[in-house]
């Protein structure tokens, strides 16, 4: 009798949370869930937005680096044109240009100290009128690179033997 | 009783939920906020410092030239440790000088920065040299009347854009502070004096410029005190002095300038033992620039041997720091490549630079 009237109590024991209640903690748990799904679905396309605008502007600067690197090959003092102390813009010197190729080549040190002045980059020289030959100074190319970005410049070639100039470029090479 | 209990405790928790959910939000927000703000700025900074590095790389190319240019509202801080390691700084964004000579204050802001490049030549360009200041920065030029030499041939070259002051060695003292940035006495052939008591707080230094050397003061109180002593190459590295912030600056700045000597006398001193071949070839036997016989510079005589003793001369410098006694080996070798490479012209025959 007494087993009896326990197992009807049992049976007419109210839960412990009520079913509105319940409903209730589901559809918060639910807009929870929509709202986190939105804000990340909003973050990735932020972050996306981000990214590209961050892209733009590294290659922006690569861009603006790969100017200073051409800027300083064209005024390098090894290479310039001089007579009696005194410059003469865009002219290399043939012979200049040449030792400065196997200065960088043969000496560490100098390898290392160019290589903090022009990074990953190639610079070579072309001749183009009367001859045409072509000369690299420096070669510094990555096994791995996103980009190149190249420049041509036009430039002369003064031969101090014979007195006499020859039109040529230097290109520029500098890889991101 | 206990329905209404069990529904208060239902209440309860449904507020800790939501508060615990809204203090999550936020946190989010927030964090996302303030990352996004460091990330822009240091986007901003990094810009800037590129942007910065490729002005001074085109003034440092412009010749012999003065000019003014825009400084952002941070301002910028150039600074060099005792190892050489220069760099100029926007707020936490930082760019080292790599291969350029620097030569500034430690912080320019508020005002437009004042950019003088001129060319190291010992004889032949080295480098060119990069003065930065702006007028916050006060210069007072002291010299003594009898003693004009130096100082006219100093100033007679820097550029309008830069202001000095000039007073005599007794005006030093009464001198007052004008709530500059920091103000520079450069003395010429002349002690420094105590300053005034309105320096005592104010940032000041001094250097000395004489036939030996320059001297590098720094202020302790209203007395100069001696920090080092180096010796300069010419009127370039003068002026490194006068605008450099202090002698670690000036030393780094020049020791770069040496080591880019050592690597164009070399070029210099190859160049010639081939000309020198290509002479003898073309029937110029008279065209002698005395290369060394087992390797350019071994044994090497004449022009050849002073731009060998050159490049040997710079490259200490460069490695081991400014010893004067190079130094003035360097100036003198300056003036004997000078009036060598003239010769060569009388010649008819090429000249080495």
């Amino acid at each position: 009798m007494r087993l009896r009237k326990s197992y009807q109590r049992g049976l007419n024991a109210r839960p412990l949370m009520n079913p509105r209640g319940q409903v209730k903690m589901f559809e918060t748990i639910a807009v929870l869930i929509v709202f986190f799904f939105l804000l990340f679905t909003g973050s990735i396309f932020y972050f996306g937005a981000q990214k590209s605008s961050l892209q733009k502007e590294k290659t922006a600067a690569s861009e603006k680096y790969a100017f200073q690197i051409v800027q300083k090959s064209l005024y390098m003092p090894e290479l310039d044109c001089s007579f009696l102390v005194t410059q003469k813009d865009n002219c290399i010197d043939k012979i200049k240009l040449t030792k400065l190729g196997q200065l960088i080549t043969t000496n560490e040190k100098a390898q290392e100290d160019y290589y903090n002045e022009f990074g990953y980059a190639t610079i070579t020289v072309n001749e183009i009128y009367p001859g045409q030959t072509t000369q690299t100074i420096y070669n510094n190319t990555p096994t791995e690179y996103s980009g190149k970005l190249a420049s041509q410049n036009p430039i002369l070639l003064y031969d101090a033997l014979q007195n006499e100039y020859a039109f040529g470029t230097i290109e520029v090479n500098v890889y991101v | 009783m206990i329905h209404s209990g069990k529904k208060g405790f239902e209440l309860q928790f449904h507020w800790i939920f939501v508060l615990i959910a809204g203090a999550l939000i936020l946190a989010f927000f927030f964090n996302i906020a303030y990352k996004q703000k460091d990330v822009s700025q240091q986007k901003l900074q990094l810009t800037l410092a590129t942007d910065v590095e490729n002005i001074f790389t085109g003034a440092i190319l412009s010749k012999e030239t003065a000019q003014t240019l825009p400084v952002p509202p941070q301002g910028i801080a150039f600074e060099c440790t005792e190892t050489c390691t220069c760099r100029f700084r926007i707020d936490k964004a930082t760019k080292d000088f790599g291969d350029k000579a620097i030569f500034a204050p430690i912080l320019l802001k508020d005002q437009e920065l004042i950019v003088w490049t001129v060319a190291l030549k010992l004889p032949y360009r080295a480098t060119n040299l990069l003065y930065i200041t702006n007028p916050n920065i006060k210069y007072y030029f002291v010299h003594d009347e009898t003693k004009k030499q130096l100082f006219e041939e100093i100033t007679k070259t820097i550029p309008p854009l830069i202001q000095y002051e000039t007073i005599t060695p007794s005006q030093m003292p009464g001198i007052k502070e004008q709530d500059y940035h920091h103000t520079k006495f450069i003395l010429f052939e002349t002690d420094p004096r105590t300053l005034d008591n309105s320096f005592r707080k104010a940032s000041a230094s001094a250097i000395k410029i004489d036939q030996n050397g320059i001297t590098f003061y720094e202020k302790s109180g209203t007395e100069l005190r001696t920090v080092k002593k180096l010796g300069y190459a010419g009127l370039p590295s003068i002026y490194a002095a006068i605008f450099a912030e202090d002698a670690t600056m000036y030393e780094c700045g020049l020791r770069t300038a040496f080591r880019k000597l050592s690597y164009i006398s070399q070029i210099y001193a190859e160049r010639a033992a081939e000309l020198e071949q290509k002479s003898t070839e073309a029937g110029m036997t008279w065209c002698v620039y005395g290369a060394g016989t087992t390797t350019v510079c071994e044994g090497a005589t004449s022009i050849i041997g002073l731009l060998c003793e050159q490049q040997k001369s710079s490259e200490e410098l460069a490695t081991k720091g400014l010893d004067n006694s190079l130094i003035v080996k360097i100036t003198n070798l300056k003036t004997q490549l000078d009036s060598m490479n003239r010769n060569y012209l009388q010649q008819s025959c090429p000249e080495i630079f």
